[in-house]
């Protein structure tokens, strides 16, 4: 069992004693590993505080909380994020006509994201699971990084896509495209 | 999702007779509604993990909206995830506090990747100076540019109408009069929108005078079919041709000596219209009131046509 020192990040010191007053709680990933950790950390999961809320679950019993979804490998980054985002302000209100962009992600986010493409797959679906919506923006934007400027032919080679239309389905929707856009 | 797969299975037979035969006439166009049959996981499956339709969508509403339709060409499944309201109401909910309306897709495309909802109107602070303008009147000392507007107040700061621009067209004493056509001809997605949804078209100008000199100001905004034919320089326009107008707003302000410094909005706003539109014509004209050389008629700047997004209600039929 793993406990606390899963993640060795200068930001854990700084925050040792807050560790050691506020009430832990315990993951157990989908291949058994049990990570303990601070349940406000935990809580940035929307998953895991409905969880906690509606199941009443007491925060000082020794429970642990299971999840299936979650192998030890991403249990441990995803616990590595929010740790490292745990200060972090509630999400701003959006503001109108601001365009959403994918080359605002913090330096800090994009070296924790330099994973392969599994591993990137894995934490978006455990960010959705999860409901971490920090976490499912961050990665989805690296994701679309990956497609921005690419074209179809590329992109079906990235990711192994096959191109399922027929000749004349893909005829039609380019024409439709083609339509759309002003001569 | 049986009952989609029925659904796109059914179009899919029925597939090749309902293409459009001809892409370039708007009334004619039928955008492909039905889903394409898709095989069940291809273009969800990345590095052998399944992706949820919901997160691919999530995903591919970070990529520009311009950027999105050629990926429709990459499979059936993105080409239904982009041409599905969801993916576009996710971006526009991204953007703005007030809720995305259930709109099909290619509105929010017309709205994303054009100026047909924020400007149409190009050059309105003579920036350029007086490119995209036909100018038919041009008479006393004729239209001039300043900058910034030479004794009215500078123009009201944080406006986008001005598009960061600090200068303004100004009239002489006797009728300065120009025009900007918007040809819709090329833009079928906005005329093809125009005709289902009727958006409504909202045409302003902010408008001042100098401190010391009275003047007067008119804007007039129509909307011609196919038969309009562009303007000359100097052209004169008969009365018979405006008659054809398919709509016409106008307004008139007239400042007083010693009134009119400080700019002010006119705006003026067309709720219906007949189908087939092709050609709107901004006009604004102006003199003083005084009869004094030079440059005392009234100021302009800041001009906008723009169709407002905000009319459109979900779908009438």
């Amino acid at each position: 069992m793993s406990t606390l020192n899963t993640v060795k990040s200068p930001a854990m010191n700084v925050n040792f004693f807050a560790f050691a007053i506020m009430p832990n709680i315990k993951l157990q990933s989908s291949d058994g590993e049990t990570f303990e950790i601070d349940v406000e950390i935990a809580k940035c999961s929307v998953t895991i505080k409905t969880m906690l809320e509606d199941l009443g679950m007491d925060e000082e019993e020794e429970e642990v909380v299971p999840l299936p979804n979650v192998n030890s490998a991403i249990l441990r980054k995803v616990i590595q994020w929010a740790t490292y985002h745990k200060d972090d302000p509630p999400p701003p209100e959006d503001d109108d006509n601001k365009e959403k962009r994918t080359d605002d992600i913090s330096s800090w986010d994009a070296d924790f994201l330099k994973v392969d493409q599994g591993t990137l797959f894995e934490l978006i679906l455990a960010a959705n699971y999860l409901d971490i919506k920090g976490l499912l923006d961050v990665t989805c934007k690296t994701v679309a990084n990956m497609i921005k400027g690419k074209a179809p032919e590329e992109i079906r080679k990235t990711f192994n896509i096959k191109n399922d239309f027929t000749p004349s389905e893909e005829e039609q929707v380019r024409k439709e495209n083609e339509w759309c856009e002003e001569k | 999702m049986g009952n989609r797969a029925t659904r796109s299975l059914e179009s899919f037979i029925d597939f090749q007779n309902i293409m459009p035969k001809h892409y370039t006439s708007v009334a004619d166009f039928k955008f492909h509604d039905p889903l394409y049959e898709e095989e069940e996981f291809n273009g969800l499956v990345f590095n052998s993990i399944f992706i949820p339709e919901e997160v691919l969508t999530q995903i591919l509403s970070f990529i520009p909206p311009k950027e999105l339709l050629p990926l429709t060409l990459v499979c059936k499944k993105w080409c239904n995830i982009i041409k599905s309201e969801c993916i576009w109401m996710e971006i526009y909910n991204k953007g703005h506090t007030h809720r995305a309306k259930l709109l099909p897709w290619y509105v929010y495309y017309l709205y994303f990747t054009t100026d047909s909802f924020t400007n149409l109107l190009k050059n309105g602070n003579g920036k350029d100076g007086f490119k995209n303008w036909v100018i038919l009147k041009n008479l006393g000392d004729q239209f001039k540019i300043e900058d910034p507007p030479k004794g009215s107040d500078p123009l009201p700061e944080g406006v986008p109408d001005f598009n960061g621009h600090t200068s303004c067209f100004v009239t002489s004493y006797y009728e300065c009069n120009k025009i900007q056509e918007i040809q819709l001809e090329n833009k079928r997605l906005l005329r093809y929108v125009m005709n289902k949804y009727r958006p409504q078209i909202a045409a302003s100008e902010w408008v001042a005078a100098r401190f010391d000199c009275g003047c007067e100001y008119k804007l007039t905004f129509r909307g011609f079919g196919p038969n309009y034919l562009p303007k000359e320089p100097n052209e004169y326009v008969d009365e018979e041709e405006i008659e054809d107008a398919l709509f016409e707003k106008h307004k008139s302000v007239r400042f007083e000596q010693w009134a009119g410094k400080s700019w002010e909005k006119v705006e003026l706003l067309v709720e219906d219209y007949p189908k087939n539109v092709k050609t709107l014509v901004f006009e604004h004209e102006g003199n003083d009131t005084q009869f004094w050389k030079g440059h005392y008629g009234s100021k302009m700047a800041g001009g906008v046509v723009k169709f407002l997004f905000e009319s459109i209600e979900s779908e009438r039929d």
